[in-house]
Order: C-alpha cells, then sequence, then structure tokens
C-alpha cells in the first residue's frame, strides 16, 4: 500500500517534490495538494489534469475531507510554515510532518511552535527537511567520524558562492549533526546585496562569511560570498589523523589520513530532490537508524542564521547562542 | 543589431559596480552569471521562447448520472442547457419556467421530460440531485431561496442579490437547509485565464492587477432591455465579473480606497468610479469603471517578471518585458465549442453534486460571492469622502 501524502505549498519546490514522489507511485500517492495560490492551482492543473488530485486551500479543508493521509509535506515560503503547522496540530491529525527548511523566519514563532509540538506529543512526528542526514553519502560520513578513524574534528570549512537560506543551511545543519555538539556564537559579514530569484525581490538572502563557533572547540567557517570562487569549493574537514573533503556538487569524497589518499564516489546521479524522498521515507518508517532533523535542531540552525544577519549588522560583533532577549525577536526576511 | 563588444573586468567583492549609461562601454560585473543576467534583461536579447501552458478539459467519471432540475428557459440558459445536455454524467430530467411558448421547444431540444410552472411542485420531486437557476438577475435571489430551500446543491447564475445583505440572506439559507450554492462567475473558469495565470505563475510573486471595467449605461437604458431595478444596480449585475475574477486572483481584500460619482440621479449618466485596494496577500489593485465611455474590458495582472493583459476577457496574451514579443494564450477547444468557462464551471458543479462534497476552488460559493458583493459596496461607497467627512 502505498503512503499518502498531502502536499501544501505548489512552488517551485513543491512541485519538484511532488514530481519526485509520482515517479514511484508503489511507495507515494499523492491524495491532496494544498496552496492559497489560484496561479498555483492552475500551474498545477497544467501539469497534472489529468491525475484529478483534490485540490485545496487550506490544510483543515483537506484533512476533513481526504480519509487518509499518512504524511504532509510543508513546502511553501517559510514565513507561514508555523502558523500552517499550528492549524494542522489544532486538528485531530497524527500522521507525519515534514517541514521544509527554515522552520520559520522568526525564533519566537519557530520556540511557540515547539511548544505546541511537545504538548501535543507530536515531537516524533514532525520533521524538518535538513535532507543531507538521510543521503547515505554523508550518513558513511557520520560513521567514519564517529568511528575515529581519522581522529577528532578540529576545523571545518566550506566554500562556494551561495545563499546562506538557501544552500548554505543546509551545511550549518549538517555540520550540527556531524559534530554532535552545541553552537556557541557566530560572527558574519554578509554582502550586502542579495540576486532577486523567483521567490522574489522582497526576501533578502544574501551570501557572505560566517563563522560559528562549537562547544566542542570546533570553528566552523562558511565562505559563501563571491570571494569563495577563489578558495577550494566545498566541505573541508580537518581532523586530527586526516581530511575529508567533499566537493562542492556533493557526489565525491576525498578522505586523506596518514599520508594516504582515496577518492570515493557515493552519490553521483544522486540529487537532493531524492535526499527528501528518503527523508520523508525515513519519517513515515520510522527509520530509528536515520537522525533527522527535529524540531529543537531546527531551531538551533534558525539561531545560527539569524545570529549571522545580527552580526553582520553590528559589524561582524560576535552573538552568543542561543540567542536571548532583543536578538531573540528579531525575523529573517528570507523565503 | 550586431553584439557589442563588452570588456569584462573581474571585480572582487570589495569594489562597487559600476555601469555607464552608454549602451556599449566597460562594464564591470561580478561574476559570468552577472553578464548572463544583464544582457537577456537590459539590453533585449532575450530569445527564450515562453510557453503558455495549454490543457483540455475532460469529463472522466460519468456514473452515477447526477439529476439536474433546471430553472429557467431564457436565451442566457440555453448556454448551460447545451452544455449539460452534452455531459454524459449529467441529465436535465426537469424544466421549471413560467410557462411561456418557448418551454416546449427548448424540453424537446434537450429531452428534457418534465416540465413544471409551479416552483413549490418543482421543488417537491425527489428524483432530481440539484437544481441550475437561470432567471434574469433581479428574479435569482428569490428565486435561489427557495431552491436552496430544498436541501439540494444550487448553481444560480450572478448576480447573488443586489448587495452583500441580499447575498448574506442567501448564505444564511444554504446553511439553514444544510446546502450550497455556488454562484455561476464563470470567468474564473476561462481557459485563456487558466492558461495565462499557469504561464505567470513560473514569473515571480503576482503584485498587482489594473482592472478597467467601463459600462455603456446610458445606451444601455436607452434600449429599454431590462428594468429599471437592473440598470440601477448595474455593478452587480455586470461588472461583477471582472470584480469577482480581481479578488479570485489577486485574493480576499484588506482594505478598499474608492472615490464614487454615481451620477444616480441622472441615471448614471457619465458615471465614474475608481478604486484601490489592498488584498491580504499584499497584492495592490486599481479597478477604474468610467461609464459611458468606449466599453473595452482590460485587466492587466503583474508579477515581478511578467504580466498578462486580457482585452476582452476572452482574449489574452503573456508578456515577460518591452524587448520580448508578447505570446498570445491559446483557449481550450471546449470553450470555442460552448460559451466560454461554462463546460468547466458546469462540469465542476455536477463532479461535486456526484461525490457529495462541496465544490472547491475555483468555484464561487455563496460565502465567496458575498465578499464580491462587499467590494463592490465598497466601490461604490466612495471610501476616501467618508473618511475625510468623519474627521471634519
Amino acid at each position: 500500500m502505498p503512503y499518502s501524502v498531502c502536499v501544501i505549498g505548489l512552488g517551485a519546490q513543491g512541485m519538484t517534490q511532488i514530481k519526485q514522489l509520482m515517479v514511484n507511485p508503489q511507495k507515494w500517492s499523492i491524495v491532496g495538494v494544498v496552496d492559497q495560490s489560484k496561479l498555483a492551482y492552475v500551474r498545477f492543473q497544467s501539469l497534472y489534469y489529468d491525475c484529478r488530485i483534490p485540490f485545496f486551500n487550506d490544510i483543515v479543508e483537506a484533512i476533513h475531507a481526504l480519509d487518509t493521509i499518512d504524511a504532509i509535506v510543508i513546502s511553501t515560503t517559510a514565513p507561514p510554515r508555523v502558523a500552517i503547522s499550528r492549524s494542522i496540530l489544532s486538528t485531530d491529525y497524527s500522521g507525519c510532518l515534514l517541514l521544509e527548511k527554515p522552520i520559520s523566519t522568526s525564533v519566537v514563532e519557530a520556540r511557540s511552535l515547539r511548544e505546541q509540538v511537545y504538548s501535543r506529543n507530536m515531537q516524533d512526528c514532525l520533521r524538518v527537511d535538513y535532507n543531507r542526514r538521510a543521503a547515505d553519502f554523508y550518513r558513511w560520513i557520520k560513521r567514519t567520524i564517529q568511528a575515529g578513524e581519522l581522529g577528532s574534528p578540529l576545523k571545518i570549512e566550506y566554500n562556494r558562492p551561495c545563499k546562506i537560506n538557501m544552500k548554505a543551511s543546509h551545511q550549518i545543519d549538517l555540520v550540527n549533526w556531524l559534530l554532535n555538539a552545541q553552537p556557541v556564537s557566530v560572527n558574519a559579514q554578509l554582502d550586502q546585496f542579495s540576486q532577486v530569484d523567483h521567490r522574489g525581490a522582497y526576501f533578502f538572502d544574501p551570501g557572505g562569511c560566517v563563522e560559528i563557533k562549537y562547544s566542542s572547540g570546533v570553528t566552523f567557517s562558511l565562505n559563501t560570498g563571491d570571494g569563495a570562487q577563489e578558495l577550494v569549493q566545498g566541505l573541508k574537514i580537518d581532523c586530527e589523523d586526516g581530511t575529508l573533503h567533499v566537493n562542492d556538487e556533493e557526489t565525491t569524497t576525498v578522505v586523506r589520513a596518514k599520508e594516504k589518499e582515496r577518492q570515493i564516489v557515493l552519490s553521483e546521479g544522486i540529487t537532493s530532490i531524492q535526499w527528501f524522498e528518503a527523508t520523508l521515507e525515513a519519517l513515515v518508517d520510522d527509520k530509528s537508524d536515520y537522525s533527522l532533523c527535529t524540531i529543537d535542531e531546527a531551531i538551533i540552525c534558525l539561531e545560527i542564521m539569524l545570529g549571522a544577519h545580527i552580526s553582520s549588522r553590528l559589524g561582524g560583533e560576535t552573538v552568543e547562542l542561543p540567542l536571548n532577549g532583543e536578538n531573540g525577536r528579531e525575523e529573517l526576511r528570507i523565503a | 543589431m550586431p553584439n557589442p563588444i563588452i570588456k569584462v573586468v573581474k571585480a572582487s567583492c570589495s569594489m562597487i559596480r559600476r555601469v555607464l549609461p552608454a549602451p556599449f562601454g566597460d562594464m564591470v560585473f561580478r561574476d559570468a552569471r552577472e553578464i548572463y543576467y544583464y544582457y537577456k534583461g537590459a539590453r533585449g536579447l532575450d530569445q527564450t521562447e515562453v510557453k503558455v501552458p495549454y490543457w483540455e478539459r475532460t469529463e472522466s467519471i460519468v456514473h452515477p448520472v447526477v439529476r439536474v432540475g433546471f430553472v429557467g428557459a431564457g436565451e442566457y440558459a440555453q448556454n448551460h442547457l447545451q452544455v449539460l445536455s452534452y455531459l454524459r454524467g449529467a441529465e436535465i430530467t426537469s424544466i421549471l419556467t413560467t410557462g411561456g411558448p418557448r418551454v416546449k421547444d427548448v424540453a424537446a431540444k434537450y429531452s428534457i421530460s418534465k416540465l413544471y410552472s409551479d416552483i413549490d411542485d418543482f421543488l417537491s420531486q425527489d428524483d432530481i440531485d440539484c437544481i441550475v437557476v437561470v432567471v434574469p438577475a433581479r428574479l435569482i435571489k428569490s428565486v435561489a431561496m427557495q431552491c436552496l430551500s430544498s436541501g439540494k446543491p444550487v448553481l444560480m447564475e450572478k448576480p447573488p442579490g443586489f448587495s452583500a445583505d441580499e447575498t448574506s440572506e442567501l448564505v444564511d439559507q444554504a446553511r439553514k437547509y444544510k446546502t450550497y450554492g455556488m454562484v455561476s462567475m464563470n470567468r474564473r473558469f476561462y481557459s485563456v485565464v487558466e492558461h495565462g495565470l499557469a504561464a505567470l505563475a513560473g514569473y515571480g510573486p503576482l503584485r498587482g492587477a489594473i482592472l478597467e471595467v467601463p459600462e455603456a449605461i446610458t445606451l444601455n437604458r436607452q434600449s429599454y432591455r431590462l428594468p429599471n431595478i437592473e440598470f440601477d444596480h448595474f455593478m452587480f449585475r455586470n461588472s461583477i465579473h471582472g470584480i469577482d475574477l480581481l479578488r479570485y486572483i489577486l485574493g480576499d481584500v484588506k482594505k478598499v480606497y474608492s472615490l464614487a460619482r454615481s451620477n444616480a440621479q441622472y441615471g448614471n449618466r457619465g458615471a465614474s468610479f475608481a478604486a484601490l485596494v489592498e488584498h491580504e496577500t499584499g497584492a495592490l489593485s486599481t479597478i477604474l469603471a468610467l461609464w459611458d465611455t468606449p466599453p473595452i474590458f482590460r485587466l492587466r495582472l503583474i508579477s515581478e517578471q511578467g504580466y498578462l493583459q486580457f482585452g476582452p476577457l476572452e482574449q489574452g496574451v503573456f508578456g515577460k518585458g518591452k524587448n520580448t514579443p508578447e505570446v498570445p494564450i491559446k483557449a481550450d477547444k471546449i470553450d470555442i465549442k460552448f460559451r466560454m468557462g461554462v463546460y468547466a464551471q458546469d462540469l465542476h458543479f455536477i463532479n461535486a453534486v456526484r461525490e457529495g462534497r462541496q465544490p472547491s476552488v475555483p468555484a464561487c460559493l455563496l460565502p465567496d460571492a458575498y465578499k464580491t458583493n462587499l467590494l463592490i459596496e465598497q466601490i461604490l461607497s466612495s471610501s476616501i469622502e467618508a473618511e475625510n467627512s468623519l474627521k471634519q
């Protein structure tokens, strides 16, 4: 029996996810889609009219109308994600919930959602789609680090011109997960301008330089501004006895240990949308050997990004984590 | 035009970007991607072919057949009768009219077996699944109120009353009898509109719209083709389609700033209405109704990277910028065979009746229609003057 899935948000990401899930009808059945936009509605019809998939303006309406939903995927832009999650939690829905990242644009909102999730005892059903965690490629790297083959991590670097929230945040969560350590502070110098894309001119998501310090003493440096072009691209993890380097296409990792080097091609031809599907599968199948991003971990990642924006605005000043007081009330203008 | 020669100087991120005003000259770009976007956008070399989506509306499920009780037999009713008799999953089993001479021809043409001239007899049938009401505008509300009392779903022509209050009565009636009413806002179902919107969906957020809805009110009054009550409520009767479509696409209204010169004491001769609307989505729209001017309807929808322009609504183009040719939008064949939008709309209604659920988007149910009538009232109310007089 395929899992029944309802997707909320039919922008580029939502449509890509639907397309991926429809490749495998034995595993997934799209039982409904939700979007408030009439443009999204007709674009969906232009591609899937003959599939006769029920379309709703509102998830609560969908939950009441549909017989079974095993998983709801929230792929809207970031601002409404918490409100939509809260409306789902206000119903008797008890299936899985996978939110796109980031969980919110506001730490205050995200924390309030966390309270509601715990009060409904749904913390094991809700995950955030930092999907590198479900990639075999990165799970191998995690096991390698955990096994201590290369010693403890000392320093991590990520170089690639890209937007902090859209792309680099995956690396931030990835490193949080690989290190299994608490971030304690962040410094940043972000670009003044952010390229306008299909999400709209209002959204501001620049690249730049970000440095995150962890409780274990490790420093993670991200170079995602224009200057990153001059550097060796990708993710580099320096450990006591060796290094791991993942290329920027995330297809190959080079492991250097004790003057020996080996290159491992682990995910050629695999795209990130397949990692999304693996994340959803791990969630609905309740796979215990997967460590998907929880709401608590997603809030940590959001705090790092917010902290980076605050630090950049203050000329690179160190911002302590977790965010408190005025810093905790900031909001991001990201999609 | 020959390709311009550009000298590219690679810049570090600390350099300030300079763009010289001359079309050719030294330009500083941060990376190759910027050069690409600059050329594509600013210098009109965007030759990307725009594909406007096209799909055909079809009937997939036909059983069980939905039995329709039809009210009306006039000129516009033919549009619905043609579609409903064409649908394999629907059957018009009875018709209610005022008993005029046309009804026998209509019944014969569409193979309708039962003819009624008494509404109570018509509504007492237990072998119809739904009712379709296509009567003159001034009668829709009263007839629909009675039909809703049958507890059956009702598809009614517009307008659902000549005021928001009248629509509200219909909403309450539907709720009281545990049924629903769908209003025939068939512009929402126009294939040219849907195809155009589907194209626009890939071009950034929808930021706003400009709607021009002129009406030839004086010529219309002079024709005596309708009773005065319909002319006196002409915006509800006629302009409602464009106004509803605007609200449907851009979202519910947050605030309206309006100026109205109705000239009601002169039969609306030379009436002018203008409204600036803020939508809940953040979009802004302008509605301009200059009556007794050339009756050219125009709707322009503007996204960050593209636009749609309809004028009239049955003909639309999609555009991206001044250096990109506009692409005409093709209508579904079914919208050429039947009155535009009626096939898709009536099919949507029949499917919902068959499945025992309320019709979803793009259908206009009565609570939704209430909001459109409310917007019309706000346009007519001259809100800016009302606010100013309050301040004084």
